[in-house]
């Protein structure tokens, strides 16, 4: 007896169509799984018998033989364990041949048949229903997840009985016992959540700062806000979330999907619907960053897609876990290879860093900073040329006065500033439709001249300031991406020099690349 | 013909006795080398053996037993006894010629003169490149390592300056006052001399090799009373710095802190009766404590390099006797002047100028300082006295003024006053 399961499995965010295969046959009693198994799906065998018995089915004295296919794709993790359980009970003849057509399973077992939460339902689901499944059944706590998905019918299920009485019955009766769960995306996405985020308008002063961080937030930037202890570089930092625009479903959808296979789902919200914004210790090991492990887990990087990542005090971080940033910032994407396969990660965030300008902190400002050139070179040296040549907007900040705290004045507010952003971003979505480009930022050298035309004096400008200011053709290029969105966020169609007089002011400092 | 002959033969015998003349002097020279290298023995031990032995040669050809008398300490006769046996006279001169080092001793004709007029003179000196003139006053230019914008501007104007009217600007090349001194001078092609606190062919600090390279290009000279090879040591520095003030006749402290290294040479050139100026600063930074301490306690005031350079001058032709012609005296008081009125032109274009802009410019320049300001503070002052522009526009005007010449921009937003005028 012969029976056929549909199952999945996750690698890296690609998710594949596993179908679990059993078969009874006369033979000494054993348990045999094949397929290019992971440890935990080889405990399996041992979960499902004693389940099956503690759910009143005893195993037959046969051959019991489970293949996973495909079987050149590895299968970890616990999820598999109801999809054997309820092969098995196919093929003993339990369950109504086609009680499973077109049906996807997942689910840990306990012992005592219990139903438990499995890691990457909603990816799996999601790639299931591209190849034409309809239907699953998963863990009742994984159900919303499943149910996010358009165009699944899905069914949570709370333990081994349960299901075989579930799939006993037929037709209407199923779903009179357990309706499938029905969770709009829409209704999702419009019940943010009600705690407090914090305001740009409670941030007093540095408005050069905020100017900034609404230009990387519009032209989604990369950010370097450098400054003395006290400036509220972190401050700023944790806001920027709140001034960029809400994620789309395909977005929300994306980040829900990491979220869900590095099992940081929180519980009863099925999909993230506010950008993630992470804030890493300075202490963090290479490996939590980027992503991996012996079995890859997203990294940080991957957890902030679609949102932000803030590096706090970036001199403190060891250089090479910095470096690692190198290939999402250019990719926006990360690759994690293991001997078990090459995994890709999605790594698409905009990076905020802060740090300090010296050792003492007050560089430039002579009257309080004593440290040498060499001093400040090695300090801001940390910082690979290739991570500062992504970076596009650096900006100072500078200690705030006691004296400004108590004007009481308040700036604007983060809903305001989102509203320029999202209309600065209106302005290059026209542009870009078409091609493969979103943002500003995403534009390469060569792109830039296209897409960035100046007129004739505007053109004169840049090129004299190029000579005066000695910028090189990476920090040209820069200014011009900087310009195009300064422009968009005006709304202007032309790059004006007032345009280009701002962007290049938002260049890192000959300092960082020292004499 | 015959005059030809008689003509050929009186230069062949004069050159005869140049040659062996100034094969005399080398030979003098490889001994008076192997004597200032000799271990722990300074100048004054030099001094004491020369007086018993006359020369160089004869306390190299002398015994043991004989320089017993001078040097009692059996360890340290038994270090020079060894020192001698390694030490290869010929090689070890041929070195330094190959090196293109010059080593002058105080028998020398060529030793400074100003050297000669110390206390206690160094024994000898050597020097890549030239030696200083001695018929043009010398300006020495020292301050602080860390200096302000205002330190460096001031260190530049007034390098400039005393190039400019062909005055040779000495200093420790050290990083800060003195590099920027020199290189300021350099760069408006004039000459510069460096002392430094180690062997002169090394660079130190490695991070002005550039002025090093110019002072030679330019026909100046790096100076040091170690022999070569010797690293940069702080002990070496005071000995430096007495030097820096023997070789001048002016010592302009540009930019010092109330606690500094700059008043060793300070009080050094006082002792040799050199006159000191400083330049005054805010009292509110604390690198101007220094040089207006200086002018409280009776140092000349410098107000502007034209000032100087005509102090200078008045100075100059008062020595009168040091002249070797009085003619290039005159030409060097008269450049001189010729350099105040320039700057003195200028000076009246300039304000003119800068008054023209100002209208045009709307008072962004007003707010720009030394020290370097954020665009933001610069933007928070002016709200304060009642301009009302945006941040943008404020981007705008700092940047044309930096394309202008008249501002510069450091660390991304924070801009600097450019220039003096």
């Amino acid at each position: 007896m012969f029976s056929t399961i549909l199952s999945g499995t996750v690698s890296g965010v690609q998710s594949h169509l596993i179908h679990v295969e059993v078969d009874l046959s006369s033979g000494l009693p054993c348990f045999v799984m094949v397929g290019k198994l992971g440890s935990e799906v080889r405990e399996a065998g041992e979960r499902v018998r004693i389940a099956l018995k503690n759910s009143g089915i005893t195993l037959p004295p046969m051959h019991i033989a489970v293949n996973f296919s495909p079987g050149n794709i590895r299968k970890e993790g616990t999820a598999f364990d109801l999809p054997v359980a309820v092969g098995v009970l196919e093929a003993m003849g339990k369950l109504p041949a086609g009680s499973t057509e077109g049906m996807l399973l997942l689910g840990e077992l306990g012992l005592d048949g219990v139903i438990k939460p499995v890691k990457g339902v909603l990816p799996i689901v999601m790639g299931a229903t591209k190849t034409g499944v309809m239907k699953c059944v998963v863990p009742e706590a994984n159900v919303k997840e499943a149910a996010v998905v358009k165009g699944i019918q899905a069914v949570g299920v709370k333990d081994l009985k349960q299901v075989m009485k579930y799939l006993n019955l037929s037709g209407e009766k199923r779903e009179k016992m357990l309706p499938w769960v029905r969770v709009t995306q829409s209704e999702l996405l419009m019940r943010r959540s009600t705690r407090e985020e914090p305001d740009f308008s409670e941030i007093v002063g540095q408005e050069s700062v905020k100017r900034a961080a609404v230009i990387a937030a519009c032209g989604f930037h990369h950010l370097l806000i450098v400054g003395p202890p006290g400036a509220g570089k972190t401050m700023i930092a944790k806001r920027m979330p709140g001034i960029l625009p809400p994620m789309s479903q395909e977005e929300s959808l994306e980040v829900s999907s990491v979220y869900s296979i590095a099992g940081r789902l929180p519980e009863g919200q099925p999909l993230i619907t506010r950008r993630p914004f992470m804030n890493p210790h300075h202490t963090i090991s290479a490996q939590a960053l980027s992503g991996g492990g012996r079995v890859p887990q997203p990294g940080i990087v991957s957890l902030s897609h679609r949102g932000v990542l803030f590096l706090d005090e970036l001199s403190e971080f060891k250089r090479q876990t910095l470096d690692l940033l190198r290939q999402p910032l250019e990719d926006k994407e990360i690759q994690i290879a293991r001997s078990t396969g090459s995994f890709v990660y999605p790594a698409d965030m905009m990076l905020v860093g802060a740090m300090n300008p010296c050792p003492c902190g007050y560089f430039p400002d002579r009257n309080k900073c004593a440290c040498t050139p060499f001093e400040v070179h090695n300090h801001l040296s940390h910082i690979s040329g290739p991570i500062l040549d992504r970076i596009d907007l650096c900006i100072r900040a500078s200690k705030v006065e006691i004296g400004q705290l108590q004007t009481g004045k308040k700036g604007e507010s983060s809903a305001d500033l989102r509203k320029k952003v999202m209309a600065g971003r209106e302005l290059q979505k026209q542009r870009y439709q078409g091609t493969g480009f979103r943002f500003n930022s995403d534009l390469g050298a060569g792109d830039v001249e296209k897409y960035c035309i100046l007129d004739k004096t505007e053109r004169e400008m840049l090129q004299k300031m190029a000579l005066a200011m000695d910028l090189s053709a990476r920090a040209y290029h820069k200014t011009l991406k900087v310009a195009r969105t300064i422009a968009d966020l005006e709304g202007s169609e032309k790059i004006k020099s007032v345009h280009l007089s701002e962007a290049v002011c938002y260049r890192a400092g000959e300092e960082f690349y020292g004499k | 013909m015959g005059n030809n002959v008689m003509e050929r033969a009186m230069r062949e015998d004069r050159n005869a006795t140049e040659n062996k003349n100034e094969l005399k002097h080398e030979e003098r020279k490889k001994y008076e080398y192997w004597l200032h290298n000799l271990p722990r023995v300074g100048d004054r031990t030099i001094e004491k053996l020369l007086a018993v032995f006359g020369n160089a040669e004869q306390i190299y050809k002398a015994t043991g037993k004989e320089l017993e008398q001078v040097i009692p300490v059996k360890e340290h006769l038994d270090e020079i006894v060894f020192f001698k046996k390694n030490w290869e006279l010929e090689k070890k001169y041929h070195a330094l010629v190959e090196g293109e080092i010059s080593f002058c001793t105080i028998e020398d004709t060529e030793y400074p003169e100003r050297l000669r007029k110390m206390e206690r003179p160094p024994y000898a000196i050597y020097c890549k490149g030239m030696l200083p003139p001695e018929n043009k006053p010398a300006i020495a230019m020292i301050g602080a390592r860390e200096c302000s914008g205002y330190g460096a501007c001031m260190a530049e104007a007034f390098g400039k300056a005393m190039a400019m009217a062909g005055i040779p600007v000495i200093s420790g090349m050290a990083r800060g006052i003195d590099g920027i001194s020199q290189q300021a001078a350099l760069k408006a092609e004039g000459k510069s001399w460096a002392v430094l606190g180690c062997g002169v062919d090394i660079c130190y600090p490695a991070s002005n090799r550039e002025i090093y390279d110019m002072i030679l290009e330019s026909g100046g000279g790096i100076l040091s009373v170690v022999p070569p090879k010797t690293p940069p040591a702080k002990s070496l520095f005071p000995l430096r710095n007495r030097i820096v003030a023997g070789l001048c006749d002016v010592l302009l402290v540009v930019e010092a802190r109330q606690k500094s290294g700059t008043w060793i040479t300070v009080d050094m050139a006082l002792e040799q009766g050199k006159s000191v100026y400083a330049i005054p600063g805010r009292l509110t930074d604390r690198l101007s404590d220094g040089c207006n301490m200086l002018i409280r306690q009776g140092a000349g005031i410098a107000l502007s390099p034209e000032d100087l350079i005509a102090e200078l001058k008045v100075m100059w032709n008062r020595r009168g006797e040091k002249e070797t012609s009085q003619k290039k005296e005159r030409k060097a008081g008269i450049k001189a002047e010729k350099v105040c009125e320039k700057s003195a032109n200028t000076k009246e274009n300039k304000k003119q100028n800068w008054e023209n802009e100002k209208e045009m410019q709307d008072d962004v320049l007003r707010f720009l300082d030394f020290n370097p300001k954020s665009a933001e503070q610069i933007w928070e002052e002016m709200i304060a006295a009642n301009i009302g522009k945006s941040l943008p526009e404020i981007f705008e005007q700092l940047i044309d003024a930096c394309l202008m010449g008249k501002a510069r921009q450091i660390a991304g937003s924070f801009f600097v006053k450019e220039g003096w005028d």
